[in-house]
């Protein structure tokens, strides 16, 4: 299966990309719709990743600046700006 | 090679900021006591001051330090949302000061030193040729004045890291949070130049 990112954001006018149509991968059947993607989902691939590498270091800001090699108070800022995106109404 | 020049903060900061930052503060009072009497008396100045007292050059030095940092403590503390360590505010601004060490370096060369005293004391005797003494004065002014305006730099990023200033709020309050504490800074250094 392929592994690429969610895309977020339409490539044509920038706006909230939503799923249109789901697959089960077991017997194939396809439901259509609108679905929203996750919260998580909907920000950029590099704010994913910082996510995921903030949970691996139990949420650690200490470690995340260790394994950034930027400063704790740069990393705290990412975060941050991470929660207001989160936060953020479409 | 930029970052840490412009934007040392998004790298370093906390403990290891505070104590590269009072090595800085410490080594610019010793250089400016030993270079007999080069000081900043301020929270942005460099002067000549009439004493051997390295005590002094050393409370001098920390009063510029502590005098903003703690200015910028209450407005940015004000100000911001965000969750925030002192310690990073301290080692960032101990350790934006450091452009102070070159400049106390600089004006303390005795060659430096004597030709801005004497191009001095030239213009307000208005004795010789004034305006070449003049042009001399202004252009051995420009490093300390190109440190200072880059030391001032340091300081609003350090501010701004610390509390995650976005947009205007940063700069204004900044610059205002600046010229306060280089007012108190000043009445700070009269007292205790007074006691």
């Amino acid at each position: 299966m392929p592994t690429n990112r969610t895309p977020v954001q339409c490539p044509s006018c920038e706006a909230e990309l939503a799923v249109a149509r789901l697959l089960c991968l077991a017997c194939g059947t396809q439901v259509s719709g609108e679905y929203r993607l996750a919260p998580l989902l909907r920000l950029s691939p590099e704010d994913q990743a910082f996510v995921e590498a903030f949970v691996s270091e139990s949420g650690s800001l200490k470690a995340m600046a260790s394994r950034l090699s930027i400063s704790y108070p740069t990393v705290r800022n990412k975060l941050d700006d991470i929660i207001n995106k989160l936060g953020e109404k479409p | 090679m930029r970052t840490w020049l412009f934007h040392p903060f998004s790298k370093l900061a906390g403990v290891v900021s505070l104590i590269i930052g009072i090595a800085a503060i410490v080594t610019t009072a010793m250089i400016g006591w030993w270079w007999h009497g080069v000081a900043t008396d301020g929270v942005l100045e460099l002067h000549f001051v009439a004493t051997n007292d390295f005590f002094s050059y050393l409370v001098l030095g920390g009063i510029a330090w502590l005098t903003l940092s703690l200015c910028l403590l209450v407005v940015g503390h004000g100000l911001t949302s965000t969750q925030y360590r002192i310690v990073d505010l301290l080692g960032t601004q101990a350790l934006a000061r450091w452009p102070m060490l070159l400049a106390t370096l600089v004006i303390g060369l005795p060659p430096y030193r004597r030709t801005l005293q004497e191009s001095i004391m030239a213009v307000q005797s208005a004795s010789g040729h004034a305006s070449v003494d003049m042009a001399i004065v202004l252009g051995l002014s420009l490093m300390p004045l190109a440190l200072t305006v880059w030391m001032v730099w340091l300081m609003y990023h350090s501010y701004k890291v610390v509390f995650n200033f976005k947009g205007p709020r940063g700069p204004w309050s900044f610059a205002l949070t600046l010229a306060a504490a280089e007012i108190i800074s000043k009445i700070a250094v009269s007292v205790l130049s007074s006691m």
